[in-house]
């Protein structure tokens, strides 16, 4: 069981950090996507 | 339905008699009972010794498992919970009981000899890995077939592994019972083993028995499936060196990190059901020799034409190809919240795609402004 624990313990942890890692990902192509788009329009 | 009893395998009969076996230690006794020992098989689970032995010449092999002298009670009463268990199955794939005696200062009791290979010494003796689409076939049924006689004498075999499958001319074995159990009603002592037999067992036990959950019919089905993904690549799906514990070996399992690539296409959809983390998800033993039996049946004849896997082969199955994106995400999900690696490229990937976009977006812009 305590095992059990741990590994569940260890799969949130993972998914945390995947889903903190996943909104900087879409930060960045948001910025990208309107930096991109004013450059070219401007 | 296919015959009962298949032809003999005649790749696999060339290796017959070149197992491995031991020399016998300066301690190990010359006789037991009415059997003169010979040699030594590698030691059983619960610290058991296993030997091969005969009564005389002419007498035909038989394996002597043995408890020594100093076992403790809980161990011989597993002992003879194991012999009673492999004695309720009647079936011509598992090796028979033909003698025992649980009452002597070391229990012994006494199987018929398979003569043939383990699976992973089988495998082993390959040049080239994995075994070809035939073999496979008659090994993925065999198997079926000894479990689903293990099931009927409502036995749950919960060790299955390459090292406890024989594969002989007559057909697929299953052996060593050591940690099976009695799913009907049992007495009250000693019914609690879930601890794992040994080295390497981890490889093929399902998640609810890593959890140390109750066992049902559904996680020999599980095994079966890894068994059979083991064999198509020579190689264990998830977690080839043997490295990781089994808390991470559990994660694996759970985010559905099985590597399928080597299973022909014929028999992925069955592992791939037989391989679903929720046991009450997996097919049945019958529905799954059904699903075996049927998509293999063009396999009539021996054949050494390797059954590759294709692109398009994969496409067939909408479950294959969800399965197959299902692993792939999953690596993707891995790659970018444990390794910086794979954080950097996803950015990089990021401002890319946001580059085009952007460009898309312009060109839109002045195509409809302009």
């Amino acid at each position: 069981m305590y095992q059990r624990a741990l590994a569940q313990q260890a799969l949130e942890a993972r998914r945390h950090r995947y889903l903190r890692r996943q909104r900087v990902l879409l930060l960045v192509f948001a910025l990208s996507t309107l930096l991109f788009f004013v450059l070219m329009v401007r | 339905m296919v015959a009962d009893e298949l032809p003999p395998f005649e790749a696999l009969t060339t290796l017959v008699g070149t197992r491995r076996v031991h020399p016998l230690e300066p301690a190990d006794p010359a006789t037991i009972g009415p059997y003169t020992v010979l040699c030594r098989l590698p030691r059983g689970g619960q610290g058991a010794d296993v030997f091969i032995g005969r009564t005389d010449e002419a007498a035909a092999l038989v394996v002597i498992k043995c408890l020594p002298a100093d076992a403790g009670e809980l161990t011989r009463r597993r002992f003879a919970r194991e012999v009673e268990n492999a004695a309720r199955i009647k079936s011509p794939r598992v090796a028979r009981i033909v003698a025992q005696d649980l009452e002597a200062a070391s229990p012994y009791y006494v199987q018929e000899y398979i003569q043939g290979l383990p699976l992973d010494e089988f495998l082993a003796q390959r040049e080239r890995g994995g075994l070809n689409a035939e073999e496979l076939r008659r090994i993925a049924i065999g198997l079926l077939r000894a479990l689903r006689d293990a099931h009927a004498a409502k036995v749950v075999h919960r060790d299955v592994k390459p090292g406890n499958i024989i594969i002989s001319d007559k057909g697929v074995f299953l052996v060593d019972f050591g940690i099976s159990r009695y799913l009907g009603t049992e007495h009250a002592v000693g019914t609690v083993t879930s601890v794992l037999a040994g080295f390497g067992s981890k490889l093929f036990a399902s998640p609810e028995q890593l959890q140390g959950l109750p066992l049902t019919e559904a996680s020999d089905v599980y095994s079966w499936g890894m068994v059979i993904a083991y064999a198509a690549g020579a190689r264990h799906p998830v977690d080839p060196d043997d490295e990781l514990s089994p808390a991470d070996y559990w994660l694996e399992l759970r985010a559905g990190r099985i590597d399928l690539a080597p299973v022909p296409h014929n028999l992925l959809d069955s592992v791939t059901h037989a391989l679903r983390f929720a046991p009450e998800r997996r097919p049945s033993l019958s529905e799954l020799a059904r699903d075996v039996e049927q998509s293999t049946r063009w396999l009539g004849q021996t054949s050494e034409i390797p059954s590759p896997r294709t692109v398009l082969g994969d496409f067939r199955s909408f479950d294959a190809v969800f399965e197959g994106a299902r692993y792939h995400l999953s690596r993707l999900e891995r790659a970018i919240a444990d390794t910086s690696t794979g954080y950097a490229a996803a950015i990089g990937a990021a401002v890319l795609l946001g580059m085009v976009v952007g460009l898309a977006l312009a060109v839109l812009y002045h195509v409809v402004l302009g």
